[in-house]
């Protein structure tokens, strides 16, 4: 049999999965994009704001009928997701509202966030054992459910505090280095969207901040979406007004007096490898969500992987074939639950 | 028999009427008397016996007839005539008989003188006195219960007679007591057998034989065997079986045999892609796979296009949906048993090559004989085979590269090799090693990093035995399977950043004897011993709901959580169980009831039973031990009917994987099952057949994950699960004949197999629950060597769970879904229609065969998997195989 005749059986052999219409980055209506906690890591007791990304096809809302509540039931093991279904209903008696029709309302993580979510061995309760704490996540991370609510659809979105509880059982040589080593997550910042053109980039400059550029109608362009440039682990270099992993108030007091500053990029963090019992040095991978309320992207989602070094990344939009204005948002999220969003006004002749 | 009667004289009167009228002795006369006596009486000297009328033998009565003899002076009879008449018959033989008496004439004053006495003569028809007894028989393949033309039989008094066109044999006139017959015949391992035969009786038995390999200059075909067999009576149970040849003809299987197996009751269709074989709605990993006694991890390669084994290296496989006997144990659900093929009845030495669109395959087997040897003494013999798949490179070569989204390519190798021994007739030794290597790998890139995905499944194991069987002539066989293998399975998988690994490293031992024995013409004994051994190193990383389990609920393609946890630790487990097996024959083999009982002793270490970052006791050691008793009865009134009814209590050890302190419980205790099962089988004719078999089973103490918002750190899983299944299962099956080219058969499965996750739980259907699989296949042979065949499936979808709503996740940046009701929706019904065409070319003295399946010729887009869009919003489906034409192609030596 040729390869050819080989190449079509084997074509054939390859089953086929359907097309959705669905589109996720088109905005069509009233929808929460994205939560940012301010700050995006605390410690039990700590305070948080929660920031929502609230749009519909105009734009940027700037008032909303969302409600905001922490939630303190632990998700059975059975239920594979990342929430209880109980934290789903916003009349559960699981439900704390610390935030009602707004959109950016400020929490106090519970005491007991570390015991409930956390590391530390859960509080027992009647008829159950007591005893398993919670996995962490990849960056060792744990999570304070946090939802909010749109009052009009009753839809939830899940919006976790990440919640700064230390590892748990691990040793005390673990311990103490990961003490005297890790550092709180920072929001990662936008730096620009620039349109990438043969003559040259152009910032975009932020929705409601300046004349909104001008496209062709279907033009195509490339969109690039910029974020510090972290230093990349063991080459902190002090007096960059970022503490790293292996600076300490003691050698470089100009980078970690309080209030230490992280970089709005791609971080270097610390992490427990449970497998090894060791602490271990990651970098944050960088995602990028795009949203418009006309035209296309090429992609719905970009990012940089942890290992890649370039401080950008780069999407295609489809411009629409009709006058008009187009609103674009940029969410930015890092590993660690970290999150920045900037909408961009466009105008088609 | 009647024979005629002796009329013994009942009394010569004494008393000679008229001329001596006494009493005259009867005693015959004293010779050579010195001085003869005064006086004395006639004797008879002479009797004569009269036959029995042959016109009063129907009437069978007893009669007398009394006679009045005047006997000479000489001692002769001068006239007789009747006193007392029994009828002209009787009068008349037995004045015929008196007239030819002779008597010492009676002795008067010392001389012989004339005389007359009365004479009795009864007649009594009586059954003769058996000295003879008869042998009769059936000589039968005991795989295809077709009868066998042509096999000599000898008794040891020295007579032979050979096997009529029905396979029957006869001896008459056999001397009683006991005998030994030897049966012999082309491709037949002669077998001694032994009968007790009564006099004046007719012993008449059904033998059944297993043919050898073909020899070299035979047909094509071999004697590979599907059986297809619940209840596992040993003796005639219902079964199904299929020959070889006709599985390599099935449509839609890529002329590989085992698949054929996939469409024998009670076997669920498998997934486009999976290799799972669900049995009476079992859970794959519950029902065991042995080749020749050794447990081996899998029946397929990934994909399920192939067996882990290559055709031309098996004799025969059994597949026991439930209920089997004692010989097997430590699973729940069903059994596979796959018989790889003996020596060659012959010297030569043959072989194969073939390709098709997945893979190409080499096979060779030989047998030697020493010139100068005795019989089969000292013959050495062999096999070796080997395949290796190229779909999955050749799909990823010659395909755009996105090929691996949404289908995991495979790609397999295996090999087998065995060298053996005849150390005499009946008595073997070979040493076997069988490699299986699967690896399945997808590389799906995306711009956004967390939407990358990488996936590797391998599984790479071997076996290595030693096999001694000694079949002792008498029904009796000794058998020993002595092995060692290593299993090394492994996935990898990253969704974005998380990572999930569980590799599965473990070694295997162990140790299978049996000694089956007639002791008994009504009775079969069978004792032995499994024993098995294996350690195993496990390394898990990841979510603990990743890879999933039975019973989660979730929908394909969806991302694992991002909370992950790791455990290493190494378990042991051992097992010694003897076993013993009666099969009694009563009423005159009608009835055969086989009990049986399996004690299990099981042994288990484990090296780290907390986590390991705690400061609790890491060790941990179990054990416990189990009675299980089996039992089967058949009942065949005749060769047209039977009916079959069995019983068996089963166990299970935990899963390695399932043991672990962090992911699992190291303190799972074993499952059990107990299945029951009761079958009828209808024979109108000896080419076609009708079986009917309905089952039950229940399943205790299956893990599963703990519903507790807070469990135990070393309880993620709880022995809470049962299950059940139960359903009927129909053959209706037409074999193939010299009188007929068609062969097929139709199956249709009505399973229900059930889940409760907890006490206090709803049952759910099961996550492998098929409600309806109806297969209907066959084949015609035509003129010129070309072979048609087809096959036609329908089948319920598996279970899965609805999504009635979602919620977005801000952190993950995904949706998540809300499910319904746990496994309340089904993934459409799958119908596919197949055809297959071959034609074999002679070529000198090899054959060569082109074959082209074309599967699913209806290009029908059958759903394999649910999906649903990024938000939930809609669903659709993955759908399978399209049209796909198998080009084959078969070389044989």
């Amino acid at each position: 049999m040729s390869r050819s005749l080989f190449a079509l059986a084997l074509v054939l052999f390859v089953g086929c999965t359907p097309e959705f219409d669905y589109d996720v980055s088109r905005v069509d209506g009233p929808r929460v994009l994205a939560v940012r906690a301010v700050p995006p890591e605390v410690g039990p007791n700590g305070q948080t704001t929660l920031i929502a990304l609230y749009v519909d096809e105009s734009g940027t809302l700037t008032e909303g009928p969302l409600d905001f509540t922490l939630c303190t039931a632990r998700k059975p093991l059975a239920e594979l997701g990342p929430v209880a279904r109980a934290c789903l209903d916003p009349a559960s008696s699981s439900q704390v509202r610390f935030g009602q029709g707004v959109l950016a309302a400020t929490a106090t993580v519970p005491a007991n966030a570390c015991s409930l979510f956390g590391p530390s061995p859960p509080p027992p309760k009647p008829n159950e054992p007591a005893g398993r704490p919670v996995d962490p996540d990849l960056t060792s991370g744990f999570y304070q459910p946090a939802l909010v609510f749109d009052q009009e659809n009753g839809e939830p979105s899940l919006a976790p505090i990440r919640i700064n509880c230390g590892l748990g059982a691990v040793s005390q040589p673990v311990a103490l280095e990961w003490n005297r080593r890790s550092r709180r997550n920072a929001n990662p910042i936008i730096d620009s969207l620039t349109i990438v053109r043969e003559e040259g980039e152009v910032v975009v400059p932020i929705d409601g901040t300046g004349t909104p550029p001008m496209l062709t109608q279907g033009e195509t362009i490339t969109l690039r979406v910029s974020y510090a440039d972290c230093p990349l682990a063991g080459e902190d270099v002090c007096g960059d007004a970022i503490c790293g992993n292996d600076e300490t108030l003691a050698d470089c007091p100009a980078d970690c007096t309080a209030p230490v500053l992280g970089c709005g990029g791609a971080e270097s963090y610390i992490a427990y490898d449970s497998d090894f019992g060791a602490i271990v040095a990651r970098r944050e991978s960088m995602r990028v969500a795009w949203y418009g309320t006309r035209g296309d992207f090429a992609e719905a989602r970009t990012g940089r992987a942890s290992e890649a070094l370039e401080p950008y990344s780069d999407n295609t939009l489809f411009a629409p074939t009709e006058s008009g204005e187009l609103v674009i948002w940029v969410v930015l999220r890092d590993d660690r639950g970290g999150t920045a969003f900037r909408g961009y006004r466009f105008t088609v002749p | 028999m009647f024979r005629r009667s002796v009329a013994i004289l009942l009394a010569i009167l004494l008393l000679p009427v008229g001329i001596v009228p006494r009493r005259v002795s009867a005693q015959p006369p004293t010779p050579d008397t010195a001085t003869p006596p005064a006086r004395r009486p006639p004797e008879l000297v002479e009797f004569v016996e009269a036959p029995y009328p042959e016109a009063e033998r129907a009437s069978g009565r007893s009669a007398a007839v009394v006679l009045s003899i005047t006997i000479a002076a000489d001692g002769s009879v001068e006239d007789a005539s009747v006193v007392e008449s029994a009828g002209p018959a009787f009068d008349e033989a037995a004045l015929a008989a008196a007239r030819r008496f002779r008597f010492s004439p009676a002795i008067v004053d010392g001389v012989p003188t004339r005389s007359r006495i009365q004479y009795r003569y009864d007649f009594v028809l009586r059954v003769e006195a058996p000295t003879t007894a008869e042998l009769a028989g059936v000589v039968r393949n005991g795989d295809s219960r077709q009868p066998i033309e042509g096999v000599r039989v000898t008794l040891d008094d020295g007579r032979a007679t050979t096997t009529d066109a029905e396979g029957r044999f006869e001896f008459t006139e056999v001397t009683p007591g006991a005998h030994t017959f030897t049966i012999e015949g082309e491709r037949l391992t002669t077998s001694s057998l032994e009968e007790t035969l009564v006099a004046g009786e007719r012993l008449e038995a059904s033998y059944s034989v297993f043919l050898e390999a073909p020899p070299a200059e035979g047909e094509l075909t071999d004697d590979i065997e599907i059986v297809v067999q619940a209840p596992p009576v040993r003796t005639e149970s219902v079964s199904t079986q299929v020959t070889a040849e006709d599985a390599r003809r099935v449509a839609g299987t890529g002329g590989e045999v085992l698949l054929v197996v996939q469409n024998l009751p009670g076997v669920a269709r498998q997934a486009a892609g999976s290799g799972a074989l669900v049995v009476w709605g079992a859970s794959p990993e519950d029902t065991n796979v042995y080749i020749d006694g050794v447990r081996v991890p899998r029946l397929y390669h990934d994909g399920g296009l192939r067996s882990v084994v290559a055709s031309d290296f098996i004799r025969s496989v059994e597949l026991v949906p439930g209920g089997y006997g004692a010989t097997y144990g430590r699973g729940l659900g069903g059994l596979v048993v796959v018989g790889t093929r003996d020596a060659d009845a012959n010297a030569g030495v043959h072989g194969s090559v073939g390709f098709d669109l997945y893979d190409a395959s080499a096979s060779l087997r030989f047998r030697t004989r020493r010139d100068d040897a005795a019989e089969a003494r000292g013959d050495t013999y062999g096999a070796f085979g080997a395949r290796i798949g190229y779909v999955g490179n050749l799909l990823a070569a010659t395909v755009s590269s996105d090929i691996e989204d949404y289908f995991p390519l495979p790609n397999y190798i295996d090999a087998q090799a065995r060298v053996g021994v005849v150390l005499r007739p009946g008595e073997t030794v070979d040493a076997t090693v069988l490699v299986s290597s699967d690896r399945i790998s997808r590389n799906v890139q995306s711009p956004d990093p967390s939407r990358s995905t990488r996936e590797t499944r391998d599984l790479l194991f071997h076996r290595t035995y030693l096999r001694y069987r000694r079949d002792l002539g008498d029904g009796s066989v000794a058998q020993a399977v002595l092995f060692a293998g290593t299993d090394a399975q492994g996935l990898e998988s990253d969704f974005g950043t998380i990572r999930t690994s569980l590799n599965v490293d473990s070694v295997s031992f162990g140790l299978r004897a049996s000694y089956r024995s007639r002791v008994a013409s009504w009775l079969t004994l069978e004792g032995g011993l499994d024993a098995e051994a294996v350690y195993a190193r496990v390394t898990r990383e990841g979510a603990l709901s990743a890879p999933p389990r039975e019973g989660d609920i979730r929908v394909f393609g969806q991302p694992p959580p991002d909370q992950i946890a790791s455990d290493r630790y190494n378990t042991t487990t051992i097992g010694v169980a003897p076993y013993v097996e009666a099969d009694l024959a009563l009423a005159a083999d009608r009835l055969h009831v086989v009990a049986g009982l399996r004690v299990d002793p099981y042994a288990r270490s484990q090296d780290r039973a907390n986590p390991g970052a705690t400061n609790l006791p890491t060790g941990l050691f179990r054990q416990d031990i189990m009675a299980e008793p089996r039992i089967a009865v058949r009942y065949a009134p005749s060769e047209r009917f039977a009916t079959n009814l069995a019983f068996g209590s089963y166990r299970q050890a935990p899963r390695a994987t399932d043991l672990s302190s962090t992911f699992g419980n190291p303190r799972l205790p074993t499952s059990r099952a107990y299945h029951g099962v009761l079958g009828f089988n209808i024979r109108p004719t000896t080419a076609f057949g009708l079986e009917l078999t309905t089952f039950l089973t229940q399943s205790y103490d299956i893990a599963m994950r703990s519903r507790a918002e807070s469990p135990l750190a070393t309880q993620a899983l709880l022995p809470t699960g049962r299950g059940r299944a139960y359903g009927a299962q129909l053959l209706a099956r037409l074999d193939q004949t010299e009188a007929s080219r068609f062969y097929g058969w139709v199956s249709y499965s009505l399973v229900k197999s059930e889940r409760r996750d907890a006490p206090g739980a709803g049952w759910r259907p099961f996550d492998y629950d098929q409600r309806h699989v109806l297969t209907a296949l066959g084949g015609v042979r035509l003129p010129l060597d070309f072979d048609v065949g087809m096959r036609a499936r329908l089948a319920t979808g598996y279970p899965r769970t609805e999504v009635v709503d979602a919620y977005y996740d801000a952190r993950r940046d995904l949706y998540q879904p809300i499910f319904g009701q746990h496994n309340q929706l089904r993934i459409p019904i799958f119908f596919q229609l197949d055809l297959r065409v071959s034609k074999t070319f002679d070529i000198g003295e090899t054959e060569l065969e082109l074959s082209l399946d074309l599967q699913n010729i209806t290009n029908r887009r059958n759903a394999e998997e649910l999906i649903y869009d990024e938000r939930y919003t809609e669903r659709g489906k993955i759908s399978g195989l399209p049209f796909i034409p198998v080009l084959g192609l078969r070389w044989s030596l």
